[in-house]
């Protein structure tokens, strides 16, 4: 069942103007996510995986540049978009959810017109008609008591609670995309689990398209249909979640994977960190990002050039060099 | 709540009595003899002696203390030596105009402080910012007796548009008060254009924006509204430094306020009307900062009375 894509990103890169030339932090990435489906975009700190979900709702800050083929959303280019068409795209169409819930609400303001107040700038409806919305997306989100609470300030909730009203507030103008930014990082581990369960009941019950950034691989697996590994502003492998993790192919990928903690991580069996550190942003030059820590280096090819994407199986690819020229013995 | 504003009462009580008893002190420690100064220049000294005994300061200090304070408790401050009549009936007349000066000059500043700063913090580069710096440089440059000066010569007496001085009505405001503004407008100014700037990089902000809020709103209520605390407790500070410029203006402009009064208290060596004023002057700091304080826990949920 082919579904109909509704967010197409082709080519797109994001940069910074430095001393020395342009910072580029976002390179020439790709993805395309159809209607009710999940896409995990996965990478370390600095990865570009945040620069990648701003451009998709215009709030880069005011010195960044986006430069790309197209941003397709629902037939309009949002490389073009100017302000009167991002009032009706943000929030009412596309909503995020930020990291922190704690910096991302206002804290002088109540839940219910942090809420309301969005509601009321997007439909032209009463303040009662705000209000009864405002209770129910509360309720969806999970938000304990909505009538009496949403009167509460911010710093009167708990952590979890306060993402309940980011998810709340995202969901409020019935948007058709959700941008999860690192939702859950900075929650305790049995309140991540609740809301990324909530974040993905929510997603299949109300047909959302759901862009969940992470570094986690593990919460990719449960989220997510499709998974975007980045390193350093660049896409090294996309396909399948599934795909992706049980058949890693790209050198990152699998060092990711071998330094996350895992319940068999053992002395016997420890963690094996990817040695040395992600480049700065415009020290990356024409060849391979990974190259500098990677443990399969092409000699003499990768420093030159990026990698083409190979196909590894329909719908999984990698950009890399020794993938693409002695396949998955290669990478081992 | 309520114990909380008992405390901070009796906290202002206690400053208030401290800083009675100081300036009875202070004004019995300085140079210059009430009673020589009232009488004629060549009273014979049993003269000057008859002087002292109307005015009570031929008794011990203590005792002279402790009627002193207990009469001010009954909000009667005594008798002016100068004027011959009761220091609350003086102040009553001064009070209201100086309150009524210190007022339109801090709604002045803050009107200013608050448009004048947003429009800088929102346009860096703009003729606002260039607006803000210079008038805050040239406010914190220019004491309030110099800048007085200047306006009456430019609007009274060169443009004849408004009075030299006195008290006739409105117009009779209007240049004090704009002289007291350039005094406590720079710190205004300042703080709210740094905490506005500042406010204008946190992340709920980008949120606002990212849900598409209508943008007068972000920056009227979801900017202005955290941008405006800070400025809260500058005022609270600078009340005192408001009551100071106003006392110097009262005197450029002969505006019949608490200022004057205080001037000419202080060249009789007026004990009672001098220590009436200080202590209306103290209340009033003290009273407008409790204000704040009550303010703050009702515009910031995150301030805790209990734990303060």
């Amino acid at each position: 069942m082919a579904r109909q894509n509704v967010l197409s990103v082709e080519n797109v890169s994001v940069s910074f103007p430095g001393n020395s030339g342009d910072l580029i932090v976002v390179d020439d990435v790709s993805f395309t996510l159809a209607a009710g489906e999940s896409l995990v975009i996965a990478g370390e700190s600095g990865s570009g995986k945040s620069m990648i979900c701003q451009s998709l709702l215009g709030i880069l800050p005011p010195q960044a540049k986006v430069s790309g083929t197209r941003i397709d959303w629902l037939g309009r280019d949002l490389l073009q978009a100017g302000d009167k068409d991002w009032r009706t795209i943000r929030g009412a169409e596309i909503a995020m959810i930020f990291q922190d819930p704690t910096a991302a609400l206002n804290p002088l303001i109540t839940v219910e017109h942090q809420i309301g107040d969005a509601i009321r700038d997007h439909r032209k409806c009463s303040r009662a008609e705000a209000r009864a919305r405002t209770i129910e997306v509360l309720g969806m989100a999970g938000f304990p008591e909505p009538e009496h609470r949403m009167k509460s300030y911010p710093s009167e909730l708990s952590g979890g609670l306060r993402q309940r009203v980011a998810i709340a507030l995202a969901l409020s103008c019935g948007p058709k995309l959700i941008i999860a930014d690192e939702a859950t990082t900075n929650l305790d581990v049995s309140i991540q689990a609740q809301i990324v369960t909530l974040l993905k009941k929510l997603q299949q019950d109300l047909g959302l398209a759901l862009i969940f950034v992470t570094h986690d691989l593990g919460l990719a697996a449960q989220v997510g249909d499709n998974l975007l590994v980045m390193y350093a502003g660049h896409a090294v492998e996309q396909g399948g979640v599934r795909q992706v993790l049980d058949d890693p192919c790209h050198p990152y990928t699998r060092g990711l994977l071998r330094s996350a903690p895992t319940l068999q991580s053992s002395r016997a069996n420890p963690l094996r960190p990817i040695p040395g550190q992600a480049p700065k942003p415009g020290s990356i030059g024409k060849g391979s990002p990974f190259r500098s820590r990677c443990p399969v280096v092409v000699d003499g090819v990768c420093e030159v050039m990026r990698a083409p994407w190979t196909n590894v199986a329909p719908g999984h690819d990698v950009a890399c060099h020794r993938f693409a020229r002695d396949g998955r013995e290669g990478v081992q | 709540m309520r114990s909380f504003v008992l405390r901070r009462i009796l906290q202002s009580v206690i400053i208030v009595v401290a800083i009675a008893v100081t300036v009875f002190i202070v004004l019995r420690l300085s140079a210059g003899d009430p009673a020589r100064i009232r009488a004629p220049v060549f009273a014979r000294p049993d003269v000057i002696e008859q002087y002292r005994r109307d005015f009570g300061i031929d008794r011990p200090l203590f005792e002279q203390l402790l009627t002193f304070l207990g009469s001010a408790v009954r909000g009667d401050f005594g008798q002016s030596f100068r004027f011959q009549a009761p220091v609350t009936d003086l102040i009553m007349v001064a009070l209201p105009k100086t309150l009524l000066l210190a007022g339109v000059s801090l709604l002045l500043s803050l009107s200013i402080a608050v448009v004048l700063g947003s429009l800088a913090a929102l346009k860096p580069r703009s003729g606002w910012a260039w607006m803000s710096s210079a008038l805050a440089a040239f406010g914190q440059s220019a004491p309030v007796f110099w800048s007085g000066a200047v306006l009456v010569l430019v609007f009274a007496v060169g443009l004849r548009w408004l009075p030299s001085g006195g008290f006739s009505g409105f117009a009779s405001l209007i240049l004090p008060a704009i002289a007291v503004t350039l005094s406590i407008l720079p710190t205004q100014l300042r703080v709210l254009r740094t905490s506005m700037e500042a406010v204008l990089q946190q992340e709920y902000i980008k949120t606002a924006k990212a849900f598409g809020l209508n943008q007068n709103r972000i920056i009227f209520v979801y900017a202005l509204k955290n941008a405006c605390l800070p400025l809260l407790t500058v005022i609270g500070v600078d009340v005192g430094y408001l009551l100071g410029g106003v006392i110097v203006a009262e005197v450029v402009f002969a505006f019949p306020g608490i200022g004057e009064l205080a001037l000419v208290a202080l060249n009789a060596r007026d004990y009672p009307l001098i220590q009436g004023i200080t202590i209306v002057t103290a209340a009033t700091f003290v009273i407008v900062n409790l204000l704040i304080d009550l303010l703050y826990v009702k515009v910031d949920p995150r301030i805790r009375l209990e734990r303060t």
